[in-house]
């Protein structure tokens, strides 16, 4: 069963890389996770307005600055919308 | 002028006490004179590390407390000229000192070193508090674990918001064989993760073990992997531009040459 983990989702290296992504990107925000989710979801359906993103690479995370934090939304655009009246 | 740096890391037995001792010497031994000064009050180890804990007298919680002189609580290390050491108190608590003595008392010793290391407790109590309070710089150690990268980065956090200028990372106890299988994070990967560059990769390293049995620091032990890299670190934070060696790639080599099945 582990051999199958270890197939489809890589080594135990990459799981943990990817579990302390979230969890520092939390951390640093100071916010749950649903807090997170929630926000993505919204930064997401508003940008749909104007243009359709690569679903697959959306990445919401909290980067850490100098002095503080910084919302990075990374939306890759497959296409533009019209803006209809 | 000294530069005061604070060695820390937030979890704990991740290699600070040892980090400090060894940095400190290898500078010592480039002719640096250096003050380590054990913050963790209550818990004190870095004596022991140095082999120095038949020689204490007075500690720093005296020297706030106007006790003795500061000259009486420093013991100089007899084996290099210019290491010297300020223990914690064993028997008072972290609380035993603010954050104004500290910074009172590291700006009265500032200008007689070059170089003041400070042994952080772990946690983000006021014993840490009282150790980032007065320091200019700060060596961030952590090993290539989940819950110690996690609180690396926070307290990297923590010290963004203070007078720290300048975060310097060290990651420990890396086990090359469990990185080349892909079941340990690489030191780029806690890089990475962190969105730092490190200033020094120890490798696990037995003769760290014997080094402290001994009351030693790896640094004076001539085939010491791990003596080599904190005296590397310590020429970095000299300003020697060393590359840090990935010696990943040479594992990988080696494992090849002798049939090992690489995975991941």
């Amino acid at each position: 069963m582990f051999g199958f983990f270890r197939k489809r989702k890589g080594t135990s290296k990459n799981t943990a890389k990817q579990r302390l992504t979230a969890v520092i990107s939390r951390d640093r925000a100071n916010v749950s996770a649903e807090f997170l989710l929630k926000m993505t979801a919204d930064i997401i359906s508003a940008a749909v307005k104007y243009i359709e993103p690569d679903f697959d690479a959306v990445s919401v995370r909290i980067e850490r600055t100098g002095t503080g934090a910084c919302l990075c939304a990374k939306l890759p655009v497959v296409a533009y919308k019209q803006l209809g009246g | 002028m000294g530069r005061v740096i604070v060695v820390t890391s937030g979890k704990g037995g991740v290699g600070k006490t040892t980090a400090c001792a060894n940095v400190g010497f290898a500078l010592a031994k480039a002719g640096k004179e250096v003050l380590l000064i054990d913050t963790d009050l209550g818990l004190r180890n870095l004596d022991t590390v140095l082999g120095l804990e038949n020689r204490i007298v007075f500690d720093i919680v005296d020297v706030v407390e106007n006790k003795c002189r500061i000259k009486q609580a420093i013991i100089r290390d007899k084996r290099t000229e210019h290491l010297n050491l300020m223990p914690a108190s064993q028997t008072r608590d972290k609380n035993a000192i603010t954050e104004k003595q500290m910074i009172d008392l590291l700006s009265e010793l500032k200008n007689q070193y070059d170089f003041i290391l400070l042994d952080c407790p772990a946690g983000i109590e006021q014993g840490f508090k009282n150790a980032i309070a007065g320091a200019d710089e700060a060596i961030v150690i952590c090993t290539p674990e989940v819950s110690s990268v996690r609180d690396a980065d926070r307290v990297i956090g923590l010290m963004a918001s203070s007078e720290i200028a300048h975060i310097s990372l060290v990651v420990n106890r890396i086990k090359p064989e469990l990185v080349r299988s892909g079941d340990m994070l690489s030191l780029e990967d806690v890089e990475d993760i962190l969105g730092q560059k490190a200033i020094g990769a120890v490798y696990d390293d037995a003769s760290i073990v014997r080094a402290t049995n001994l009351g030693e620091a790896a640094v004076n032990i001539p085939n010491s992997k791990a003596g080599r890299e904190y005296e590397n670190i310590a020429k970095r934070l000299l300003g020697e531009n060393i590359p840090i060696t990935n010696s990943n790639a040479f594992g990988a080599f080696i494992d090849k040459l002798f049939g090992k099945k690489a995975v991941g």
